[in-house]
């Protein structure tokens, strides 16, 4: 028992032995041992050999030259910001866009309706209808989980887009108003990836924009925090549409693009009679309660993003 | 961009003039060492195609990463980027069912419709070229141990290299250096490629 416990610690040592990497005690002990033990002997040989064999790995010439060019630099940019995730990670970055814009266009029904939407009704209806709508495509892609005030949605949203790198989009920036307002200014560098794409539709939806003409976000945002009421419903949805498409053209393909048109749809086409009867039930409180898991749900989600993202970035160094 | 390789190379020079953003001096480094890692990672992808890649993003991972290389062993630092470029490749691979772990390029599809087609004189050629027996067999380890045999046989790292290299401990690469080779000379005996030196020994002996 003891001769084969030395033994096999021996043969451990044959292959470090032929590295040359053995310390100089335990080398004299394996020769001792070797001038011993002819199967060790031969285990040494097979090993020589098959090292040898292993060193005449051929090293085969490059087939062509691996100098980073600037226009790698630029192009590895874009790869790093396309959705190359596992799809997991795109569904929840996907899901967690959708939430934000259902969210938004909730917060406005609520903004609307209890912020006396200037009478012409058909503000607080769309909206309305459109969150009983889309709740169901929000409910299919995300967890479900209330948990903070409706307040607290608008802030989330933000703060995490603050987080990401402002890529590539502050073409969104120059069309910033003249009255640029504390969350219209974090909102819209922000908007860079498919997440902050949706933390920005977000903040700037809920203003409701008097302007169906391709609203920029930030226009609507300063509008909100000016306390303006439009009439708003069809503008938002351009509205929504537009800070994603346009997301969209400097991120090359985000699926966020593939959902929001979707929305837009709704919003335009929610008809009347319907929207009409989402609000005579019972319309405020039902609407907390959709912003509440809403707003729960977008949270758990963007948490779940932000990790995914932060184990991506440690793994590549 | 023409200055030879060897006595001008100035590692560390050209290392703190590329974190300054001088593209032109990091080139020289993967001028340098461009043939080391295609060679590294075509051994941890057996697919020529594979490895360009990796090579090519490893250096813009490199690149980019540059500001954020501490001193040490330069060279370990850009083949443990490398080796992640592999794994994460390995890893994508892992998630696509039907591409299995380590078929070359040329066969992948082939093999669903013919369940065993037997290799092509173009890829009898590149396994040729590879290195034959001993390349079938080095691709057949599990990649921590086809990485262990390969910074040590192939390119020649020390143990301590190794180790900053695969970011585990000396003992870790000892053993897994251990285990590479003895699987290795396994299969090397099967394949006759090695006669086995106790015969080869009793035979001369007699």
């Amino acid at each position: 028992m003891l001769w084969l416990s030395k033994h096999a610690r021996h043969r451990n040592n044959l292959s470090p032995y032929v590295d040359g990497r053995l310390a100089p005690v335990d080398t004299a002990a394996l020769e001792a041992h070797l001038g011993a033990c002819q199967p060790c002997r031969y285990e040494l040989e097979d090993l020589r050999a098959t090292v040898a064999a292993a060193r005449e790995l051929p090293q085969l010439e490059t087939p062509r030259s691996f100098a980073v060019t600037p226009q790698m630099l630029e192009r590895r940019r874009a790869i790093d910001l396309a959705p190359s995730a596992s799809p997991l990670a795109l569904g929840m970055r996907i899901a967690s866009a959708a939430l934000a814009v259902v969210l938004a266009v909730v917060v406005i029904g609520d903004f609307s309706e209890g912020g006396n939407g200037i009478g012409d009704g058909g503000v607080g209806l769309e909206s309305a209808s459109e969150s009983r709508d889309t709740t169901e495509l929000a409910a299919g892609a995300g967890s479900e989980q209330a948990s903070d005030e409706p307040d607290a949605a608008a802030p989330a949203p933000t703060g995490i887009g603050e987080q990401y790198d402002a890529r590539a989009t502050d073409e969104d920036a120059p069309s910033t108003p003249a009255m640029p307002t504390q969350s219209a200014s974090a909102a819209c560098p922000a908007v860079g990836d498919q997440m902050a794409a949706g933390a920005g539709a977000s903040a700037a939806t809920p203003a409701p924009n008097a302007t169906r003409q391709l609203a920029p976000s930030a226009t609507a945002n300063s509008n909100l925090n000016s306390g303006g009421a439009g009439a708003a419903g069809p503008a938002t949805g351009i509205c929504d549409e537009k800070s994603i498409a346009g997301n969209e053209d400097s991120t090359s393909a985000t699926p966020a693009a593939a959902e929001a048109p979707t929305v837009a749809i709704t919003d335009d086409d929610a008809p009347d009679a319907a929207a009409l009867s989402a609000r005579d039930d019972d319309g405020i409180s039902t609407l907390r309660v959709i912003e509440i898991v809403l707003a729960g749900s977008l949270i758990v989600l963007l948490v779940g993003v932000a990790a995914d993202l932060s184990l991506r970035r440690r793994r590549s160094i | 961009m023409s200055l030879t390789l060897g006595a001008d190379f100035d590692e560390a020079d050209l290392v703190s003039r590329g974190t300054q953003g001088d593209l032109d001096a990091f080139n020289l480094l993967v001028e340098h060492y461009q043939q080391p890692l295609f060679n590294l990672c075509l051994r941890m992808l057996n697919s020529p195609e594979a490895a360009e890649d990796a090579t090519q993003d490893a250096f813009i991972a490199a690149y980019r990463a540059l500001n954020r290389f501490r001193g040490g062993g330069f060279r370990a630092w850009l083949f443990r980027i490398a080796v992640n470029a592999c794994y994460d490749e390995l890893r994508r691979r892992r998630a696509r069912p039907a591409h299995s772990l380590d078929v070359p390029h040329g066969e992948r599809g082939r093999t669903l419709d013919v369940p065993n087609p037997g290799p092509t004189l173009e890829e009898m050629a590149q396994t040729a070229e590879l290195g034959g027996v001993i390349h079938e067999a080095v691709s057949a380890l599990p990649p921590d141990q086809r990485l262990a045999v390969v910074l040590c046989d192939v390119q020649g790292l020390d143990y301590a290299e190794i180790a900053e290299v695969m970011g585990v401990s000396l003992g870790t690469v000892k053993s897994r250096i251990n285990r590479a080779r003895s699987r290795l000379r396994t299969s090397l005996l099967q394949s006759g490629e090695l006669f086995p030196s106790r015969f080869r020994q009793s035979s001369g002996d007699r």
